[in-house]
């Protein structure tokens, strides 16, 4: 208690010190005044007396200084001095300020932006109760995370596991909503009873599913999201207990879920969901088997249970599974288990460190032209140290005043950069392709905030603590010796140059990162798609509801709103198929081979499936490389037939004709087909898809009921969607009509993600090298500046214009090869993590490594140029008459 | 006067408050004086190191000061020891006799055996 009065009367000591000083004088005064008398009375001469008490007192000055060090906070006194002169130091120099403050703003500020979309995407926990207990469970059969399981499984891992509080499986859904307003498709999932429970959230309105409506008899209640509750229903405070159709069953709405919930399952994997359904699953089900495989499990640790703990229960358990029904796992099938936080961006964390690093990089570069800033300035400022040197100052003083100078320099480059960096985020959020959960979260909070303030004090102390040291190592007799004229030493000259050529080394190292992003996104969009892109307007419409029942009824709807489109002016062909290429969607199929059976039916190889028109393969422009095309005559009472990719062909055929084998798609009790034709490869999720197995059906052979149609058009496609929608109304009103887009969009959404990427990396390389550039200039023409008596004498013995401007380029391209060697070397050991992201780029790519040396080269030329200029312009006259 | 101890940090602080105990109200130069006069001028106290020491006490409330007139009718500050002062006064001494005990006792076997 007694301490803390202490320091409060020490807080109140920083006031009225006019006063104090004076009464302190005063009491020391007397001090040694009655010491005198004293000293006197015992016989001393009076100087003696007074000597003698002085002696006797010590200093007096520093008993002055150990009372005033007492009486209030020295630090702090220290510090609010050393702030207010810095204050005034960066007042007195506008454009030093605002180009350092620019500088650490553009390097803080990018940083901020890609640690608030870091922080959401990566170190912010799942937006659920406990959600590092969440964990998504898979039948894992040749390593990696698998994906879908059986129902009979799942509920065999329920049954004998011990490790988890709850487990739940989803499916996709989905359908057309009709009654009360415009038939509209609605996108959902459907899931078991538990599933709500095991994510750890609440139904706004009403209740969630329980477990006897997750049964086959049961299952037709719904819960609606909010948003669709808003929308749709107007926020109907009754809607509990209502009846309403999706694809003409009758649901009845049981809640509503709260306004903040977002299913990022359904999101990650079909979607996002507007309405949950049971999905009422029993093993009577026919497409509840053991190789019906299209559900996701996932499940919620116990308290206490560790995940290594989980994954070695349930590697036991699916032993002992796999053991009982050996015919329907394929051979080495186990469990996969991953967290669900890991699931969804695992994917992305590389990416981002690689962002982070590159950003990282940026701050590097910002730091090292601020810190040559400020040498050249400590430079200037040598006398006035020196001065202070001179006069008792002590070097850690001076230190912590230059100190102060640079982080008030990167506070306010923070606060700046923070503003920046609210809307760099916004905008990351809107370049970022869709596909990456959570990054709308990205924002301004604590964590970003702690993250800016922590990156400006280390920025700070980085670019201030070089300088500062050289500055308060100084010599002290040179720099008064000077007569004010500043000469900075040898070793503050290589400094400048050591610190421009790491600018040199990371931009070099950041623009190679950005040339092989570039180069490999260049790679990639001329992978030919097996098709042509151009030209093609796409939309799905599903043929659903009472008047579809019968296979005939849905083939006469599309065959009709074919020849309607057809008929259209600017339409060259149209045609309809199940999965639409780059729609993110797929449909894989058991591919059977009559002549080879296997004893293991889950061991068939899969291949992508696609029902399609007879026009679809003309409106595509999938070219035919043998045998014949479906035609309309391939109908429901004709011969079974099928089409297959020219992988398929190979890797099963090699040596062999495929036209009329018999192939059964599906299950192996699918009927047999026969192969009529074979189409060239096509890529169905991304240009980086290595080739795989495609099979195409009729339509009138294998009815969907959802199909996309493709039109192929002479004019721009977007602009007769309005026309094609009317087609279809005309045929049927009462169909939604969905997913328009067309070919261009779906491809340039698949590489967005790359794009991004590429984007990103892109910009900060071109920051890197305009910041390294200025880096550069600065260095060159402070030299130039130096050395002008130099140059004045040599063109007054005769040295030409070129030569002159060839001393100049020649200093800033020694730096910049010393640069390029150092960054070239780190490029080869760094730009490996880009490996992973690269597509068919070799990280080593020479193209990639000489353009960035030209580049380089350009950026240096520029640099010295005007300093160069200005050091031809030099009057020989002026320049010596100035010594 | 070289090779007379000086008074150790801690225990300047207690040797003031023991003064001001005694004399009640005195200035700077006379509690130096005192505290050399009770060691019997064994102790030799910078009077420079005294300013601060008394100024820390007053800041944690143990003595108060107030300016008056010395015997010589100088103008000089006085220092008066608090309620709490003395309080702490006793505490320290409590305290400093402890601590001379246990010492006494870890030294006199020493002196014993020689």
């Amino acid at each position: 208690m007694r301490k803390l009065r202490g320091w409060i009367m020490r807080f109140g000591g920083l006031f009225n010190k006019g006063r104090k000083d004076r009464e302190l004088q005063d009491e020391l005064e007397s001090h040694i005044q009655m010491h005198t008398e004293d000293n006197l009375r015992s016989g001393m001469t009076p100087e003696e007396a007074r000597r003698q008490a002085m002696i006797k007192f010590g200093g007096i000055e520093s008993t002055k200084e150990a009372f005033r060090e007492q009486r209030a906070v020295p630090w702090l006194e220290n510090l609010v001095q050393d702030v207010r002169f810095g204050a005034r130091q960066l007042r007195k120099n506008p454009g030093f300020t605002a180009v350092t403050v620019l500088t650490l703003a553009l390097g803080i500020g990018a940083n901020t932006a890609i640690f608030s979309v870091v922080n959401a995407l990566l170190l912010r926990p799942l937006p659920y109760a406990d959600s590092d207990r969440l964990v998504m469970l898979s039948i894992n059969s040749k390593g990696g995370d698998g994906g879908d399981t059986d129902y009979p499984t799942f509920d065999d891992w329920r049954e004998r596991s011990q490790s988890f509080e709850r487990t739940a499986v989803v499916r996709s859904w989905g359908g057309v909503m009709t009654g009360q307003g415009e038939p509209e498709m609605v996108d959902g999932i459907r899931v078991s009873a538990d599933y709500f429970r095991l994510l750890g959230v609440a139904p706004l309105l009403g209740r969630d599913f329980s477990p006897e409506e997750d049964r086959p008899d049961t299952r037709f209640v719904i819960m609606l999201s909010h948003a669709l509750w808003k929308s749709r229903f107007n926020s109907d405070p009754n809607i509990l207990g209502k009846p309403i159709k999706v694809s003409d069953e009758t649901f009845t709405v049981i809640g509503v879920m709260p306004p903040g919930f977002e299913d990022l399952v359904a999101a990650n994997f079909y979607g996002p969901a507007q309405v949950w359904a049971p999905v009422g699953y029993a093993g009577t089900e026919p497409y509840a088997c053991r190789t019906c495989r299209h559900l996701r499990a996932f499940a919620r640790l116990k308290p206490g249970v560790a995940f290594a703990q989980a994954k070695t229960e349930m590697d036991t358990v699916m032993n002992v599974i796999v053991g009982d029904h050996p015919e329907s796992y394929a051979p080495g099938s186990g469990i996969a288990m991953i967290k669900l936080q890991d699931k969804f961006v695992g994917g992305m964390r590389r990416t981002f460190i690689v962002l982070l690093a590159a950003v990282g990089f940026v701050l590097l570069i910002a730091c090292a032209n601020v810190a040559n800033l400020l040498l050249a300035r400590a430079n200037q400022r040598a006398r006035e140290i020196a001065v202070r040197l001179a006069l008792g100052a002590r070097p850690w003083r001076i230190v912590r005043q230059l100190l102060t100078e640079s982080l008030a320099l990167s506070l306010l480059g923070a606060g700046l950069g923070l503003l920046l960096a609210m809307g760099g985020t916004q905008l990351l959020v809107k370049l970022s392709p869709a596909t990456i959960l959570k990054l709308q979260e990205a924002k301004t909070d604590g964590s970003v905030l702690g993250f800016t303030l922590l990156v400006s004090l280390v920025t700070g102390v980085l670019f201030g603590l070089f300088p500062a040291l050289q500055t308060s190592k100084s010599d002290v007799q040179l720099a008064l010796k000077e007569s004010g004229k500043s000469s900075p030493s040898v070793r503050q000259n290589r400094l400048r140059g050591f610190l421009v050529v790491a600018e040199i080394a990371l931009s070099v190292v950041l623009m190679v990162g950005a040339g092989l992003l570039i180069r490999s996104f260049e790679r990639i969009l001329s992978v030919p798609p097996g098709f042509e892109p151009r030209n093609l307007l796409t939309m799905t419409v599903p043929a659903t509801g009472a008047r579809y029942g019968q296979d005939a009824q849905v083939v006469a709807f599309y065959r009709n709103v074919l020849d309607r489109v057809h008929a259209l002016p600017g339409v060259e062909a149209a045609g309809i198929v199940s999965v639409l290429p780059f729609s993110a969607n797929y449909d894989n199929c058991g591919f059977f081979i009559e002549e080879k059976p296997l004893a293991n039916p889950t061991q068939a190889p899969s291949a992508r499936r696609y029902g399609i028109s007879p026009d679809y393969m003309r409106a595509m422009g999938i070219p035919l490389l043998r045998g014949r095309q479906f035609i309309e005559q391939d109908n429901a009472s004709a011969p079974l037939v099928a089409l297959i990719n020219k992988t398929a062909a190979e890797r099963h055929w090699p040596n062999e004709d495929p036209i009329g084998k018999r192939i059964r798609l599906g299950g192996p009790e699918s009927p047999l087909r026969t192969i009529v034709g074979i189409v060239s490869d096509v890529r169905q999720q991304g240009l980086d898809d290595r080739p795989e197995m495609q099979a195409y059906l009729p339509h009138a052979q294998a009815i969907d009921s959802v199909m996309t149609l493709v039109v192929r058009t002479s004019v721009d496609p977007a602009s007769l969607t309005a026309a094609v929608r009317n087609e279809i109304r005309a045929v049927d009103a009462s169909l939604p009509v969905y997913q328009i887009a067309t070919m261009r969009q779906l491809i340039s959404s698949s590489v967005a993600q790359r794009r991004f990427t590429m984007l990103l990396v892109g910009a900060f390389a071109a920051v890197a090298l305009f910041m390294t550039a200025v880096g550069i200039y600065g260095v060159i023409s402070y030299s130039v500046a130096q050395r002008k008596q130099e140059f004045g004498i040599r063109m007054a013995l005769g040295a030409q214009r070129h030569e002159v401007v060839q001393l100049v380029l020649g200093q800033g391209f020694r730096l910049m090869l010393l640069g390029l060697a150092l960054g070239v070397a780190g490029a080869f050991a760094l730009t490996r993590v880009l490996e992973h992201l690269l597509f068919q780029t070799n990280t080593r790519d020479p193209l990639t490594f000489v353009l960035v040396t030209v580049t380089l080269c350009a950026a240096t030329t520029i640099a010295c140029w005007l300093p160069a200029r200005r050091a031809v312009n030099v009057d020989p006259m002026v320049a010596l008459r100035q010594e | 006067m070289n090779d007379k101890p000086e008074v150790w940090q801690g225990t300047l602080a207690l040797m003031v408050l023991k003064t001001l105990e005694g004399a009640g109200s005195l200035h700077g130069y006379g509690i130096a004086r005192q505290i050399e006069r009770t060691s019997a001028d064994l102790l030799s106290v910078n009077y420079g190191t005294l300013y601060p020491a008394l100024l820390k006490l007053q800041q944690e409330g143990y003595i108060t000061s107030e300016w008056g007139l010395s015997e010589s009718n100088r103008k000089a500050k006085f220092y008066q020891l608090t309620r709490a002062g003395r309080k702490q006064m006793h505490k320290e001494t409590e305290e400093w006799e402890q601590m001379t005990a246990i010492v006494a006792r870890f030294l006199s076997p020493k002196e014993g055996m020689a």
